[in-house]
Formats: C-alpha cells, sequence, structure tokens
C-alpha cells in the first residue's frame, strides 16, 4: 500500500546503481569466446611455426602453432569483402593484405602487418578497383581489377610507379621476379597473354603481348614464391581434360599439354623441380595427385596416387594426402610418389572441405566449421569455428534436482481425490526421504562456504544449480550443425551435432512444448526433432504438401487456448503446422515483405492476405522492426505517479515498431502499427538530421515503451537514443480498457506517446531488452557496441517524464525522476563485458534465471558473450561478503547465555519471594 | 460471640461496635463523645452525609471530568503529528501506533473506567459521558488517521488499488512473421 515508501526504496535501492559487476565477479559469471569465423584455404598462410588467416568474416588473424589460440586478431571494416582479398607473406616476419572493400569493392586497401605482434607496419588505400593479384618480389606489385599495376615499396608501402594497361585488356593475374613483372590479362580478341613490364622502370619491356592460348577457359596461376617456377595453366573448351601448362619465366614460352587419366571438376598444378604436379578432384569428390616429369620438351606422366575420399594437396615441395585417419607426406621426385611420412590423426568425422599444407603441418578445413592443425607428431590444436556464424540461439532450461519425479505428482495430487491425493503426497515424502542425508550435507556445504557456486555443477549432468543460472545454449549453425553451449562451465560444448538436416539448411530452432524438445526446421521443409538435453536426434521428417520451388521462411509459434502451436511460413505464404493444427480461432499474421508490412488472417486452413501498411513515399526503406515479446510480463498495468495517481500503460500486445529511413533525405521514421489490423497507432520523422542510412534503426520494445537509436549529423553528431512510452491516456487515472476485452478492429483511443531523445557516446551495432521471470525486476536496455564492448542502460534513465531544465519536484523524486541530461551512457560502469573484446556480435538474447532479479545475457554474432546482469541489484541474494559465520557465532553465544543467565534468573526471583534475597 | 472480635470490629460500623471499642480503648483527650452522638442523631444528614441526589450529580460531574479529559490531550496529539512530518521514522511510527493503540485500549475498558459512578440512577446521564468519551477517543484515533494519510499509508489513491487490476483481455490472437 505504501507506495511512498517503496518508491522511496526503490530509490535507495537504485540511485546509487553501480551497474558494473563486481572484480571479484569478473571471469566467474561471466565467458567469452572468441572466433574467427571460416577459413578458406586460399587466404591461410600455413608454416610450422605459424598459421594466418584472413577469414570469412574479415578478419585478419594469428593462431598460435601450438595452442591454436588466437595470438592477435583485427576486424577489418565490415565491409571489406574477403573473396576478393589477398593474404601472402612480405618476409619471414610480416604479412601482406590486400582487402577489397566496400561492398561493391572499388578500393583496395593494402597493408602489412607484424606477423607476431599484429602490429601494423603501413598500409595504403588504392583507386582502381579489388586486387586481382599481388605478388612480392623485394617490393610489393598489386594488379588491381581496373587495369592498375603499381609497385609499392616494400617497407613503406608508398607508392614506386604506376602502369595502366591498355585498352581492352582485362586482368588476370601478376608475377613479379627480380627485373620484370608478367601482368597476365585476357584481351578481347586475342584470348589469354602477358605484358612484360620492367620491375625498375615500370614501362613496358617490350611492345609485345604475349599470347599463350585464344580459348583459353579455366586459368590457374601458381606462383611458388621461391619454392620453383612460377607457372600458368588453363583448359581449352573443346579439348577435353587437356590442361595446358606454360612457365612464365621461359622467354620462349613454350606451352606443354597434360592429359590426366580420368576427367575431373577442379585442378591445380604446381611446380616440381622435375616438371609439375597436379592435384585434381573428380565429379565424384574423390581427390588424387599425377606427376609429370619434363622429358625431351614433353611432360610425361611418371606418377599417380590412387583417388581417395579425403584431399590432398601440394606444399614446399611435397604432396599430402588425407586419407583413413592418416596424412601422408610424399616426396615429389622424379621417381614418382614415396611416402616420407605417414601421421596417424584423430579427425573430426565431419567429410573434409580442404586440406593445405606446408613442410610439416597441415591445416584440415571441415564441412561442420571444425579446422584442424596436424604435424608429424598428431592433431595440434582443434578450432570450432561454426560459432562464428549463428542462424539461430535459444536458452535450454535444465531440470531442476529430481524435478523429474516431483512435477507430475504435485500435478497428480491437485487434481485427484483428496484421500487418494493425501495418501499420494505421504507416499512421495516417505520416498524422498532417502535423499535427505545427502540433502542435508549439500546444505551444509552450501551454508559452511556461503558461496551457491561452491557446490560444482557436474558438467556431464543435465542439471541446473540452485538458481537456475546453468542453461544450455544451442546455436543453430550455417554450416548445419547445432551446438549446445555450458553457461555454468565458460560456454564448453555440452553436445554437438552436424548436419541436422542432411543436406538442408537451417532457417530456425524452437522450443516444443516440452522443453528438452527442439524443432530444427530447414529451408527446403525438413524437419528435426533434438533432444535440447542431450541432442539426440529423435526424428526427422519432411514436410508433406510443401510445395515445389517453395522456401521455408520462418517458424513461427504461438499459443492459442493454451495450446502451444509450431508453424513453417514459406516464401509461397503458406503455412505448415509441425505442431498442432488448425487453431480453433483465427490467427493474424503480419510479415515484413518488400518494404511493406502486410497482414494475414489464417482461418479455415488458409493464409489470407489482409491489409498492407506501405511508407508514406517509396524512398523510404525499411531497416528494421520489432514486436513485443509474447514471453514478456508487465506486474503492473499502470504507473504510479508522484501524488499516487496513476497513467495507464498502453499494453497492447500487437503493436509493431517498423523503422524505416530516407535515402534521399538521409531522415529516419519510425511507425508504430497495431499488427493485427494494420492501424497506425503513432508515427514520428527524424526530417531535419542528417542519418547515417547505412547504419539503419536499431529497435526495441519493451512493455509499453519503444527504445530506438541511429546515428546522425546534426544537430549534435553521434549515436542519437530516443524513447517513447506508450500510456493509455494522457488524463491521470483514466484508464478507457478496463471492464472490457481489447480488440484491435474497435476504434479504441490511440495511446498518448511521451518521447525524449538522448545522445550516446558510441555507435549501437544492436539493441535488446532484459527480461525478468516476473517483470518485477527493472527492465535494462542491452546495447551491442562498434567498439566491441556491451553496455546496459537502465529503462529508468531513458523515461519520457524526466524534467527538463529544471530540477525535479518532490513528487517526481519520488516517482524516480532525475533531471534531463542529454548524454546518456557516458560511464563506463555500463559496459557489462569490462575487458572482453567482443567483436561483431549482431544479437542479444536474454532469458531470466530462477531469480527474479537476475537476468542471463548471450549476444551472438562472430564473438560468444555470456553474463548475467541484476537490473535492480541482487535483491534476492545475499551477498558473497555476508558473514554466516559472525551470525552464526551470535546466534549460538546467545544461545550459550540464555543457557546459563536463565537458570541464575530463576534462583533470584524465587529467593526474592522467600524473602531471603532483597 | 461466635464471630471472633477483630472481625466485627473491622467489618461493622453499627453503634454497638462504636460503643464497643470506644469501651475497649480509651478515647483521645479533649474528645467530646456526646457531641459527636448528639450531632449524629440530630443533624447527621446535614453536615456528614451527602443526599443519594447529591452524590449522584457529583458523580455525573466526575465522570464527565473523565470523560472530557482525552479532549485535553486531542490538540496536543494533533500538534505533535502535523510537526513530526510524513516521514517514516521510528518517532512518528510509535506515535501513529499510540494514537491507535491507547483509544482503542481506553474504548474497550469504558465499562470499568465508568464503573465506580455508575448505578441505576445515574444511568442514562453515564451513558451520555460515556458516548462522549468514546467519540473523543475516536476523535484521536481519527487524528491518527489523518498522520497514516500524511504518511501516504492509506490505500485512498488509484494507485493503491492497482495491483488488483488486471491486463485488459485480448480477443485477437496476432503473430508477428519476423
Amino acid at each position: 500500500m505504501n507506495v511512498r515508501a517503496i518508491s522511496l526504496f526503490f530509490i535507495l535501492v537504485t540511485a546509487s546503481c553501480v551497474r558494473a559487476l563486481f572484480a571479484d565477479e569478473a571471469f566467474v559469471v561471466d565467458w567469452h569466446i572468441a572466433s574467427i569465423g571460416s577459413i578458406d584455404p586460399s587466404r591461410a598462410l600455413v608454416s610450422p611455426d605459424s598459421v594466418a588467416v584472413f577469414s570469412e568474416s574479415s578478419v585478419l588473424a594469428s593462431l598460435d602453432p601450438v595452442s591454436g589460440t588466437i595470438r592477435w586478431r583485427h576486424r577489418l571494416d565490415e565491409s571489406a569483402v574477403p573473396q576478393h582479398s589477398h593474404l601472402i607473406r612480405l618476409d619471414s616476419s610480416a604479412l601482406l593484405l590486400a582487402a577489397a572493400t566496400p561492398a561493391d569493392a572499388s578500393i583496395t586497401h593494402i597493408a602489412a602487418w607484424v606477423e607476431d605482434s599484429g602490429y601494423l607496419v603501413w598500409d595504403a588505400y588504392l583507386s582502381g578497383g579489388a586486387p586481382v593479384g599481388v605478388s612480392v618480389a623485394g617490393d610489393v606489385y598489386i594488379l588491381l581489377s581496373g587495369g592498375k599495376v603499381q609497385r609499392l615499396s616494400r617497407r613503406t608501402g608508398s607508392e614506386l610507379w604506376e602502369y595502366s594497361l591498355p585498352e581492352g585488356h582485362s586482368p588476370v593475374d601478376i608475377v613479379a621476379s627480380k627485373h620484370s613483372v608478367s601482368v597476365i590479362t585476357r584481351k578481347q580478341d586475342k584470348g589469354l597473354g602477358y605484358f612484360i613490364v620492367g620491375a625498375e622502370s615500370g614501362e613496358l619491356a617490350s611492345d609485345i603481348f604475349v599470347v599463350m592460348d585464344k580459348n583459353a577457359a579455366a586459368v590457374s596461376v601458381s606462383k611458388t614464391e621461391g619454392h620453383g617456377l612460377d607457372i600458368i595453366s588453363w583448359t581449352v573448351p573443346g579439348e577435353g581434360s587437356t590442361i595446358k601448362v606454360a612457365n612464365l619465366s621461359d622467354t620462349a614460352m613454350s606451352v606443354y599439354t597434360i592429359t590426366p587419366k580420368s576427367t575431373y571438376a577442379s585442378f591445380f598444378l604446381t611446380s616440381t623441380s622435375t616438371g609439375v604436379a597436379v592435384t585434381l578432384t573428380g565429379l565424384d569428390g574423390k581427390s588424387w595427385a599425377e606427376l609429370y616429369s619434363n622429358s625431351g620438351g614433353k611432360l610425361i606422366l611418371v606418377g599417380a596416387t590412387s583417388p581417395t575420399e579425403s584431399a590432398i594437396a601440394v606444399g614446399a615441395g611435397k604432396l599430402f594426402e588425407l586419407s583413413k585417419g592418416s596424412i601422408s607426406r610424399f616426396a615429389l621426385g622424379s621417381d614418382g610418389e614415396k611416402v616420407e611420412s605417414r601421421t596417424e590423426v584423430a579427425l573430426p568425422s565431419s567429410p573434409v572441405e580442404f586440406l593445405t599444407c606446408s613442410l610439416s603441418a597441415c591445416l584440415v578445413g571441415f564441412k561442420n566449421g571444425e579446422y584442424v592443425l596436424a604435424t608429424i607428431t598428431g592433431v595440434t590444436w582443434t578450432r570450432d569455428e561454426s560459432i562464428a556464424d549463428v542462424i539461430s540461439a535459444l536458452f535450454v532450461e535444465l531440470e531442476e534436482e529430481g524435478e523429474s519425479s516431483s512435477l507430475g505428482e504435485v500435478l497428480f495430487e491437485e487434481n485427484a481425490a483428496p484421500l487418494q491425493a493425501y495418501i499420494h503426497r505421504v507416499k512421495r515424502h516417505w520416498n524422498a526421504l532417502a535423499g535427505l542425508p545427502q540433502y542435508v550435507i549439500g546444505f551444509f556445504q552450501r551454508f559452511m562456504s556461503g558461496d551457491y557456486d561452491a557446490v560444482p555443477v557436474d558438467p556431464n549432468s543435465t542439471v541446473t544449480d540452485t538458481f537456475g543460472f546453468r542453461k544450455f545454449i544451442v546455436l543453430a549453425t550455417t554450416k548445419g550443425g547445432l551446438r549446445a553451449l555450458d553457461t555454468a562451465h565458460s560456454g564448453a560444448f555440452a553436445w554437438k551435432v552436424d548436419d541436422v538436416l542432411e543436406s538442408d539448411v537451417i532457417v530456425g530452432i524452437v522450443h516444443g512444448d516440452a522443453k528438452d524438445k527442439l524443432y530444427v526446421v530447414g529451408k527446403f521443409g525438413t524437419v528435426a526433432y533434438i533432444n535440447a538435453l542431450t541432442g539426440k536426434l529423435m526424428a526427422i521428417s519432411k514436410i508433406t504438401d510443401f510445395g515445389l520451388g517453395d522456401k521455408v521462411e520462418s517458424v513461427v509459434t504461438f499459443v492459442d487456448d493454451g495450446v502451444l502451436y509450431i508453424a513453417a511460413w514459406t516464401a509461397h505464404g503458406q503455412l505448415h503446422f509441425l505442431k498442432g493444427s488448425s487453431p480453433a480461432k483465427s490467427v493474424y499474421f503480419s510479415k515484413v515483405i518488400d518494404n511493406a508490412v502486410v497482414g494475414y488472417i489464417y482461418k479455415e486452413d488458409r493464409v489470407i492476405p489482409t491489409w498492407r501498411f506501405t511508407l508514406p513515399t517509396s524512398s523510404y526503406k525499411i531497416t528494421s522492426f520489432a514486436s513485443r515479446d509474447p514471453e514478456d510480463k508487465s506486474v503492473s498495468v499502470g504507473r504510479v505517479l508522484g501524488d499516487r495517481s496513476v497513467l495507464y500503460k498502453y499494453l497492447n500486445p500487437h503493436i509493431l515498431a517498423v523503422a524505416a529511413v530516407n535515402e534521399d533525405t538521409k531522415s529516419a521514421a519510425i511507425f508504430l502499427i497495431d499488427d493485427v489490423s494494420g492501424r497506425l497507432l503513432y508515427s514520428s520523422f527524424h526530417d531535419d538530421e542528417v542519418v547515417d542510412t547505412a547504419a539503419g534503426v536499431k529497435l526495441v520494445i519493451g512493455e509499453h515503451w519503444v527504445v530506438y537509436s541511429y546515428w546522425s549529423e546534426l544537430a549534435t553528431r553521434g549515436e542519437k537514443l530516443v524513447v517513447l512510452d506508450m500510456y493509455e491516456s494522457d488524463i491521470r487515472n483514466e484508464r478507457w480498457s478496463k471492464g472490457q476485452n481489447f480488440s484491435s478492429f474497435t476504434e479504441t483511443p490511440l495511446p498518448f506517446v511521451q518521447g525524449q531523445a538522448y545522445l550516446f557516446p558510441e555507435h549501437i551495432t544492436s539493441l535488446a531488452v532484459s527480461r525478468s521471470r516476473f517483470g518485477i525486476t527493472n527492465r535494462d536496455i542491452i546495447a551491442t557496441l562498434d567498439t566491441a564492448q556491451i553496455a546496459v542502460i537502465p529503462k529508468r534513465l531513458l523515461d519520457a517524464r524526466r524534467p527538463i531544465n529544471r530540477d525535479p519536484t518532490n513528487e517526481e523524486k519520488e516517482e524516480g525522476l532525475v533531471k534531463y541530461d542529454a548524454l546518456v551512457g557516458d560511464d563506463k560502469r555500463f559496459i557489462i563485458s569490462h575487458v572482453f573484446n567482443v567483436v561483431g556480435t549482431k544479437k542479444t538474447i536474454c532469458t531470466p534465471a530462477s531469480l527474479e532479479s537476475t537476468v542471463l545475457v548471450f549476444a551472438y554474432g562472430l564473438d560468444l558473450f555470456f553474463t548475467r546482469i541484476t537490473p535492480s541489484q541482487p535483491f534476492d541474494l545475499l551477498s558473497k561478503s555476508f558473514n554466516k559465520g559472525q551470525l552464526l557465532l551470535t546466534i549460538f553465544a546467545l544461545m550459550v547465555g540464555v543457557r546459563f543467565t536463565g537458570p541464575m534468573v530463576r534462583r533470584k526471583q524465587l529467593n526474592i519471594r522467600w524473602g531471603t534475597q532483597k | 460471640m461466635a464471630t471472633p472480635h477483630w472481625l466485627t470490629s473491622y467489618t461493622e460500623l453499627s453503634s454497638t461496635v462504636v460503643k464497643k471499642s470506644t469501651a475497649l480503648y480509651p478515647d483521645p483527650p479533649s474528645f467530646n463523645k456526646e457531641i459527636i452522638l448528639n450531632t449524629k442523631t440530630k443533624h447527621g444528614k446535614e453536615i456528614l452525609g451527602p443526599t443519594p441526589e447529591e452524590r449522584d450529580t457529583l458523580k455525573v460531574k466526575k465522570a464527565w471530568e473523565i470523560a472530557l479529559s482525552p479532549s485535553k490531550s486531542l490538540p496536543m496529539n494533533a500538534i505533535m503529528s502535523y510537526f513530526s512530518g510524513s516521514s517514516l521514522q521510528i518517532f512518528s511510527l510509535t506515535m501513529t501506533f499510540m494514537l491507535f493503540s491507547n483509544p482503542v485500549k481506553a474504548i474497550a475498558n469504558v465499562g470499568p473506567t465508568f464503573a465506580r459512578y455508575e448505578s441505576e440512577s445515574t444511568f442514562s446521564r453515564i451513558l451520555q459521558a460515556k458516548l462522549v468519551f468514546i467519540a473523543l477517543q475516536l476523535a484521536t484515533i481519527a487524528v491518527g488517521v489523518w498522520k497514516m494519510g500524511s504518511m501516504g499509508v492509506l490505500p485512498t489513491k488509484r494507485s493503491d488499488w492497482l495491483a488488483w487490476e488486471n491486463e485488459t483481455p485480448v480477443l485477437e490472437n496476432g503473430v508477428f512473421v519476423s
């Protein structure tokens, strides 16, 4: 009843809010897994003492050759295009990365990095297109897609000369030697050929374009960087499987021909001391190698391996073959193959994607996203990079201790006849007595240590801990696998499954009715049922009557009359029920399609489009949208003001926030619509600002409010954080929805929206909102920042009722309002990721622990980060500094005192009565 | 004599006893027994004992004094309540508690409090005093209620009943396909 007292309490509790966690909790309650992303063999440099990689996620990283941990990594501009980038070695201690950027690959960013430390030596931005070829011969020679050749100083990166290709040539590659540079191009009428450019002068050594083949098709250039000859090979359409080979350093330009023994899908040539080695992959996926020796102006086959299921690679003048759990190394000699060493390796069972080797180390990539470095002694390390590319993630609740037995029985007792229920309960309690000694021991252990984490949870069990902090996080990866991470054990894999949907691509995972059952839905209609605690596949099936050429776009879940429905929504606008079918009531769906929000009604087993919400002009593009979390609970329907009157919250569950940007005017707009009726409830336009439309608008919806952020140049340059609080009415104590049923189709009053905007010091990349078990705890807004940090902003600070330009009145103080300050979040204590560098997070998900105060937070993207936050302080948890020993001692001392003084007092009183003592 | 001497001498006030006692102990010096005995027989009613009516009037007067006594402390209570402020402190809490507990106790004990003045003849008049007494105690409670109100612990505002208000049931089932 005492609202003032309660609000006073909350002011006391939250006013001095220390958001950041305590030093002793860091690294205990949170963990971080750093990733680099998928590795492409053409951008991986393997040497015995280092592995350097430019990954598909634009991360340049150096891995420790012994442990496989990341020695250093740099995430380049996210707009870099790894597919058009080149990673080569500048010298023995430096790497050279030429990366195409931005999305249209019009600029090349070339940089030299120290391999041991990751320090930048020099870098340069070259206009003229993406890098087509890079070659190092003393200095750096680079060929750009725009037809420019540049020589850059090896030490400073400054341009020494520039040469532009003549008209009509499209660049293919560049091979540099000490004195000359061969620029390989295709000319429209003459076909494949090359120029020779003087290395010193930067001018054509001779005016001749040496034509190699008019009809060359697949061209591959093998640059051995000093290990042999630089050779070029190509195929000619219409000449079967013949491969033509030419030596680029041969001035006579003689072309050799080899004919592999069977047809192939791809090939790669390497020069050897006596000829060439070809590795080929057949149409059936099997690989083999053939060895040719130069004899009398011809390449003669001198040896070949038999085709194997696994991979084959040539590196450092050796041939490596991975097959049947062992890696064999062959010498490439004139007498054919000769096994030099054979190493048995225990490798993941997933199919091999690539094998790339140096003299004594092989990097093996697997289809499931795992990478293994194998040396002569066996597997040195394994990295699972599939978790760097997550489609969807969800929390899985674990069993509570003894829960499986009790829950059903309690339900039975609630519904059975009283006598029967009583007998049942007595029996149950009798049986439970068996566990009493163990419970008592555990209780005392916990009690003495005062630390609930002190009793470790067995990593192999599927039982949660006392406060429900231990859960599994199941990740669906783009590689088609599932990974379950154990939150209580630093994100260690609880289980992993590969190829869940066989050849299908995962679209989404959702919980079934039983919380340990997961539905994994694939793009082409495959559905797998997985036990969430063990990862066991329970069943797999195909959606029946799945339309030809149709694709599942998303998985929807909803509850109707207490029954959970799971359905797959397809591109053809079909709804396939995976659990439950034909709900009794009509269900209203809405979806963002082609820059508009489209409403549907599902009735009589059909999905019928009903309404369409389009943006004001066609130059607006929808960048993001958010709807209310169906599980988000409101503990109160109103907000209590300082004078104890109530502003009623607008708690429409159908509210959908859509954010759009206008490329032409560089503005942003927010629309709040009812996603059942399509009615526009509120709109707001940011027209006078120069909005960063590429970054878009980040959005999140809490119970009755929307928070969004965007970067703009005006009026103050920075990230703008806006809060919109929605109330039923601006008049206090007025609640029109009382005693009615809420229907989106009745003309209910529009919400009263109050807004306030703030400046945030960093770029925000995504927003999320914390959700506690009962919704009593305050809400925090969780923002991932482009500084590789994660911040929490209390919703209390983002409050449209904060008084502007004046101090709050007493009533406002009681409401918990503080004076408006335009800058919010300029406090390092808001950063919950402390020293972790959480790179590339795209999304944050939250789930409540068993404690009302605590919310578990998991952010994913490239890196994974887990922590737990207490938006209203851990009010239901004793602090670790609480001195239980002292409390126990005090109680004990009191007991002893009472034991001794009791008889004394009794004796004294008796003596007084007998008059023997005054 | 069946009854012991000390019993009769302590319980009975009849002249015989007086006589007996006078017979036992000598009168104090200059005590004129005659005068007392004569006065009692001749003018006793006028001087010593009031008439029953007078006695009743006196009782009622006394009862009214008691009935009005809370009114004296009422302004003090009100002033103290006003000046102790609306914050929740141990002092003001104790005071507020007293403002409720004392009147309730007094009302519960209203019978014994007025029992000494009650007789069949004064019943109706004493009843009035009792009612006034109760009313004044209730006024003290009213001060307490006002005090509680000023401390904000009375459920008089809309927000106090907010916890009993439920969310509006929603008719349609809307699903956003993200």
